[in-house]
């Protein structure tokens, strides 16, 4: 790896970090609709006859800043960012978006984490099997079987795996985070987390089961342009064992486009599942972003949008770096 | 004791300051946090709590003195008294940001008498300042916070919260020990003054358990697993689902809809800014052009109360449009007569064009309907209702702060609200709602009267109802009054009674309260929760 490409992939890394932060200054502000006025309606709907509103909100336009001419509100952002403050959000003042973001952040990363690794492995595992010849008709059919989940939308699947798994047979809870009622023990709690994972399995099995039938497409799609390969002849009549034919020849060719994917899935990780978060009442990421948006909570949205841009940024930078050592015919050199 | 709450899991569990975004309805308000007064809709009285007895007013009702109970103490041991009433009113005036400071914007002076005695002086004369700042009139009160602790403290940046300190610090029964985006939970504290003093018994819960509520279908599954012992709502249709899986499942009503009655009705109102809606012919074209049964009966498996004026179905509010229903007879507000809407029409010179539209020297009668998009069924059916009348409407549906900012700014031709809320005991704040005062021009944000409508006779009218005692004979004159010249220019329409099912499982904790056992109100992300978890019985 020499220099000037790392300098090039860090310049392009940055370059994106700041056109996509400067796009999520803007959009949130093109979109009808003042944060204070849904405070001000908050406020209403609990009741409170807000008839001196015109105070209220000159002291929330002034403490959030938002009386600045927009270039000054630009700096300040971008100035904030760079010392990843984040500052305060609106709808839940003084709750600091880094707060909101830590709440949230670990929910949605240890469900969408495991489950983005687990659908990769099965999906591209399956989609080698697939067309694989050695593979017994009973696995295909199976496999088979999880394709034709792929089109339902993992949100309608969750659904349907509430009303069966949870609601009929009651195998699993139906929402939240830990049993009612729950406490953590002092130290660690094996149980607690336990059941942390219990919880999660529900939202987990309805993304995997949604997402895995892409992946197996994608892969299938790729072992078959590898099948025909010259290199599979010749491992073949070299007389290696089928099983290091299958992975090393086969599958670690046809699997390079599929890390791309994964290395940009990984990367939407932190945005959550948004609608599966809602229907699991999953406080996760994606839950906060439907939350910010509604309220037109500047600060919030704009924080975890940033989270997502640096992460998926992050994603796309290591597979660049890490590609050659996969794929020998990529070199870190310009030709 | 497990009860949902909405609004989805928690953004920020640990604030329990007193900023809006703040925790309360999460069972902090209910449960832990306790009011002067409690409003109590069935009979309209207003209950005493932390305060000692009545309010007493002065003569011109500019000065006010409320005596509080002896014996109260904060979670925390120290004496509760009328230094840390002032001294929240004080916070609450130099931070107009914070929940319910609007309400105390008018007092010039808050003193402490003696330990037990605070004196309030207004800059204006307001009988209604002790029910709509201490009294829990909607949803919530202010909230008296400890001197002792919040005496130094930035309240615009106070969390209020550190579990290992004993904080927050409240008087209530209850006191929070654990606060996660899902679940808030409370433990009886059994030292709690009330107890001690022989104002109350301990109420039973021991803990009490605040969950996510989620969706509809979610709540409803709770419910009936019974999982939970009461929901903040659940669709009509839904809850009747319930009933057939839990026998245990209770609303308000044994039978019917089984709804409690939301003080805010649903309503339609017109910028009346705007022609054609300036003339009153026109609104009144299109209340017969309404057809507020099938409103709302579209929400109510066909059980849907059309309301002729926008008060809810409360009895001490309903004595008010009773004894002036020759009045309601005479203007007939809930008549669906889509003839008559065409001939007022046709009368101010629009045609029937090629269309199906009338128009008007070649100009179509055209109207955007301004919705919420949450609003699932009322747009298709007013917007029908609309066209079938021969205007060219179309809905325009936004959400959250979009919507809010639309309604306050005036930028709407014809709006429909599912919240007007107003009064719930007396009529004063339902009218004070179209006072020309609160009007700002079309671009300006305003906070009550959107709808830019104007009258000098009915603003003297209020500004005359607001000086006198809500329970003053002479009211009933000036609501006649105000009553006729709401009909005859009809600002705002009220379409429909909101029905909400407030349910409970009576499975684990009985007495809930029903329209038949109506000691209070129903609802459980309000304040009067407090009044509830005194009053419900372990069932075994």
């Amino acid at each position: 790896m020499n220099l000037q490409y790392l300098l090039r992939r860090l310049g392009i890394f940055v370059l994106i970090i700041w056109v996509a932060s400067t796009l999520n200054f803007i959009i949130p502000r093109l979109a009808p609709g003042d944060p204070i006025g849904a405070i001000l309606g908050q406020m209403a709907v609990q009741g409170a006859t807000v008839a001196n509103s015109a105070e209220i909100i000159a002291a929330f336009r002034q403490r959030f800043g938002l009386d600045d001419p927009l270039y000054i509100q630009y700096f300040k952002y971008l100035w904030a960012l760079m010392r990843f403050d984040l500052g305060y959000s609106i709808a839940y003042f003084p709750a600091r978006v880094t707060d909101i973001v830590s709440n949230s952040l670990p929910y949605t990363l240890g469900l969408l984490t495991v489950t983005t690794i687990l659908t990769f492995g099965l999906g591209v595992l399956a989609g080698a099997l697939l067309v694989w010849r050695a593979t017994p008709r009973v696995a295909r059919a199976v496999i088979t079987f999880f394709m034709i989940l792929a089109p339902i939308p993992y949100f309608l699947l969750a659904i349907i795996l509430v009303s069966v798994l949870a609601f009929s047979l009651g195998i699993f809870p139906m929402s939240g985070v830990v049993s009612v009622g729950r406490m953590r023990g002092q130290g660690f709690d094996i149980g607690y987390w336990l059941d942390v994972l219990y919880h999660s399995m529900l939202p987990a099995l309805s993304i995997i089961l949604a997402g895995v039938g892409g992946w197996i497409l994608g892969m299938r799609g790729m072992m078959v342009t590898v099948l025909g390969e010259d290199y599979l002849t010749l491992a073949e009549a070299k007389g290696l064992r089928e099983r290091r034919i299958f992975f090393s020849y086969a599958m670690r060719n046809a699997m390079l486009p599929q890390f791309t994917g994964l290395a940009i899935s990984l990367g939407y990780v932190v945005s959550g599942a948004t609608i599966v978060e809602l229907i699991f009442s999953y406080p996760g990421m994606g839950y906060r972003l439907f939350q910010a948006i509604n309220t037109n909570d500047f600060p919030v949205i704009q924080g975890i949008t940033f989270f997502l841009v640096v992460s998926i940024a992050v994603a796309i930078l290591v597979i660049d770096l890490i590609y050659p050592l996969l794929d020998p015919r990529i070199t870190y050199e310009r030709r | 004791l497990i009860i949902g709450f909405e609004g989805g899991p928690a953004a920020a569990p640990e604030q329990a300051g007193l900023n809006p975004g703040s925790m309360f309805s999460q069972g902090h308000h209910q449960v832990m946090i306790e009011s002067l007064y409690y409003l109590n809709y069935q009979d309209g009285e207003l209950i005493p709590w932390l305060a000692a007895g009545p309010a007493e007013f002065n003569e011109d009702f500019t000065e006010v003195i409320i005596t509080l109970r002896d014996g109260i103490t904060w979670s925390d041991g120290e004496p509760f008294t009328a230094e840390d009433v002032v001294f929240t009113i004080d916070m609450l005036k130099a931070n107009q940001t914070l929940s319910y400071a609007n309400t105390v914007v008018d007092v010039t002076e808050a003193v402490a008498v003696d330990d037990l005695t605070v004196q309030i002086t207004l800059a204006n004369p307001d009988p209604r300042f002790v029910v709509n700042a201490f009294g829990v009139r909607i949803w919530g009160a202010v909230k008296i916070v400890p001197k002792h602790i919040w005496e130094g403290q930035d309240p615009n940046t106070f969390t209020n919260f550190d579990l290992e300190q004993g904080w927050p610090v409240w008087t209530g029964p209850y006191k929070l020990v654990k606060a996660s985006a899902n679940e808030f939970v409370f433990d009886r504290r059994d030292d709690w003054w009330a107890a001690t003093t022989g104002f109350q018994e301990l109420p039973e819960p021991e803990r009490v358990i605040f969950v996510e509520a989620g969706p509809d279908e979610r709540k409803a599954a709770a419910l009936a697993a019974n999982e939970v012992d009461g929901e903040p709502s659940l669709r009509i249709d839904t809850f009747g689902d319930v009933l057939t899986r839990n026998p245990n499942a209770m609303g308000w009503t044994e039978d019917g809809t089984h709804a409690w009655i939301d003080p805010c009705p649903g309503m339609l109102g017109f910028n009346v800014r705007r022609p054609p809606w300036d003339d009153k012919d026109m609104r009144w074209a299109i209340n017969y052009a309404l057809p507020k049964q099938q409103i709302g009966d579209a929400t109510t498996n066909g059980q849907g109360i059309p309301s002729p004026y926008n008060f809810p179905l409360y009895p001490a509010l309903q004595a008010w449009l009773t004894e002036n229903q020759d009045l309601l007879d005479q203007y007939n507000p809930t008549e669906y007569n889509p003839d008559k809407a065409r001939e007022i029409f046709e009368s101010k010179g629009y045609v029937m064009g090629a269309s199906g539209f009338y128009e008007k020297d070649g100009a179509p009668l055209q109207v955007d309907v301004l919705f919420k998009t949450e609003e699932p069924i009322l747009p298709a059916i007013i917007i029908q209702a609309f066209q079938d009348v021969g205007i060219d409407a179309a809905p325009r549906a936004l959400a959250g702060a979009s919507y809010h900012d639309a309604r306050q700014t005036g930028d709407f031709e014809i709006e429909t609200h599912h919240v007007a809320c107003g009064s719930v005991v007396e009529p004063y704040d339902e009218l004070n709602l179209l006072h020309s005062r609160w009007i700002t021009p079309e671009g300006e944000r305003s906070s009550l009267n959107h709808w830019g409508w104007s009258n000098a006779e009915y603003d003297e009218i209020v500004d005359q109802m607001q000086m006198l005692e809500p329970g003053a004979p002479e009211q009933h004159e000036l609501f006649r009054r105000a009553l006729e010249i709401r009909l005859e220019e009809l600002p705002i329409i009220s379409l429909t009674q909101q029905q909400r099912v407030v349910p409970y499982s009576d499975l684990y904790w009985t007495n809930w309260p029903t329209a038949d056992n109506d000691y209070h109100h129903p609802p459980n992300w309000w304040m009067n929760f407090m009044i509830l978890v005194n009053n419900i019985e372990p069932a075994s």
